[in-house]
């Protein structure tokens, strides 16, 4: 197989097609710290492109509660145990120093690609029919205790949490090496070169469900009325700037767009004609996954170096988080814990617009506040952050210091 | 609107799922850590901070507060404060 080179696992490592790049690419930031698991984004992908005969079990976007949860159940748990139990050398990195060209280290183990079986393209398995139901089962529930039926109507209780958890918003992917590409037939699928975004076209489509099998993130999915595999598909009218709301400019996705925990953020950055992301610090997304770095990849180990990013969860154990985002968790999660100015400005621009942004800057204000937290001085600053879209219109404009208000105690639990 | 009554032998079994922690990891003193220094960074005193640990309506404080009790709850300010002149837990008294 032709090799292509991997920055988020720092070497280049073999793939079905030669590397080629598309001019633009689609990403976004999904910050766990902030999701409430309120399926927001779920039913605004749900209501909006999944809602007809034969696609009852389809969830382009699904929220699952981690480390227990999963949509389909425990596919995480099976490509990762899949992938030990074929690599033939340790799936471990290097922990070498980082660099601009490996900023996560080099992945020493092998890739899914790296793994495919004779014959094949990529390492994978096809999850039963059982697995696509009842997504969020068992997950964050009332407890009643198992078979207990009816106990959560009746006097059950959200119980107190003893232990970690977390929840992990998941759509495509839109990886730069697809494994749905790599692995097809008959190459239905397919990644557009105006902005990244992969789509399987339906007409070459014969249901052979061999992307089902390969995307390790499990984000293709059958549809047995048609015979064909569908996935998210970015909501590429709004990209493109189709959408009668966008005003002719790139537009986030709807599950981006309906988030009430402010953690998500869309956009799309220019690529070089090698890959790599033009040098733009001064958009928001290079900016937290190239600058601050406050942004990982899902499962880099994969190898499909996938295109939305999560600012980790800072209260689960580290150990955990590194199998999950790779060995740049210690560095985002400083990052995060004593956010830099500019990143403090930066985070206050999730969801502020649903035009996309191409642009920020920041004007800087007046010091509010200095404390002292675990031993480290820490300055805040009143400054406002703008946002600009494509055409370098402003959209959004936010101060870093917010007003808080605190009901009174006669109203603390007033809704 | 439709609405159907729950019923007895509906094939419902709602459950939570504990995970176990890695050995030596306090996750519960992990979260009341972000609790604490978010507060802080939003403007709380500490004390301000340690009553709303006591509010039963701040479920996730709260229920760190019942499982490990003021000492510790106290103690965890006055480290994220960077130790506070009387200590929050002596300051909470009058509180």
């Amino acid at each position: 197989m032709p090799k292509v080179y991997n920055w988020q696992i720092g070497r280049k490592m073999e793939y079905r097609y030669e590397e080629a790049h598309p001019k633009r690419q689609l990403v976004a930031v999904f910050n766990t710290n902030r999701c409430i698991a309120c399926q927001s984004c779920t039913m605004a992908c749900k209501s909006t492109w999944t809602f007809s005969q034969g696609q009852e079990a389809m969830w382009w976007n699904n929220v699952e509660t981690k480390p227990y949860g999963g949509y389909p159940h425990n596919w995480d748990a099976k490509s990762l145990e899949l992938m030990e139990n074929t690599s033939p050398v340790a799936q471990v990195w290097d922990g070498g120093e980082p660099t601009p060209e490996r900023p996560y280290g080099t992945f020493t183990g092998k890739t899914i690609f790296e793994m495919a079986p004779q014959g094949r393209y990529a390492l994978g398995y096809e999850p039963p029919e059982e697995d696509w139901q009842t997504p969020n089962l068992y997950e964050d529930t009332p407890t009643g205790g198992a078979g207990v039926k009816g106990r959560a109507f009746k006097g059950g209780a959200i119980h107190d949490h003893e232990s970690w958890f977390f929840y992990l918003a998941r759509v495509c992917n839109h990886c730069s090496y697809p494994a749905c590409v790599a692995a097809c037939p008959r190459q239905a699928p397919y990644k557009r070169t105006e902005d990244g975004i992969v789509l399987i076209n339906q007409e070459r489509c014969w249901g052979y469900r061999m992307c089902v099998q390969a995307c390790p993130y499990k984000k293709a999915m059958y549809r047995p009325d048609t015979r064909t595999s569908e996935k998210c598909i970015g909501c590429y009218p709004r990209v493109e700037g189709k959408d009668p709301e966008s005003g002719g400019v790139p537009m986030e996705a709807r599950c981006m767009a309906v988030c009430i925990g402010k953690i998500r953020m869309q956009g799309l950055v220019d690529l070089e004609d090698d890959g790599d992301w033009s040098a733009r610090p001064d958009h928001p997304l290079y900016f937290l996954i190239k600058v601050a770095k406050v942004a990982l990849p899902l499962y880099p180990q994969f190898g499909t170096q996938p295109n939305i990013y999560y600012i980790p969860p800072r209260w689960v154990p580290r150990e955990y988080l590194r199998q999950m985002f790779g060995p740049g968790v210690d560095e985002a999660l400083d990052a995060y814990t004593n956010p830099s100015r500019e990143l403090l400005a930066v985070l206050q621009l999730f969801r502020a617009s649903e035009t996309m942004y191409f642009r920020y800057e920041i004007v800087q204000g007046e010091k509010y506040r200095e404390i002292t937290i675990a031993g480290a001085k820490r300055e805040l600053f009143d400054d406002v952050v703008i946002g600009y879209d494509q055409e370098n219109r402003e959209i959004a404009r936010l101060r870093v210091h917010e007003s808080l208000h605190v009901r009174s105690e006669q109203y603390s639990n007033s809704i | 609107m439709l609405r159907k009554e729950f019923e007895e032998d509906d094939p419902y079994a709602l459950v939570g799922q504990g995970f176990p922690c890695p050995d030596g990891y306090d996750s519960v003193g992990e979260m009341a850590r972000c609790f604490v220094e978010e507060y802080a960074l939003l403007g709380f005193d500490p004390e301000r901070v340690l009553r709303l640990f006591r509010n039963p309506w701040f479920r996730g404080p709260n229920g760190v507060y019942r499982a490990r009790g003021e000492a510790f709850v106290a103690d965890l300010v006055n480290e994220v404060f960077g130790g506070v002149e009387g200590g929050a837990g002596a300051n909470a008294q009058s509180l």
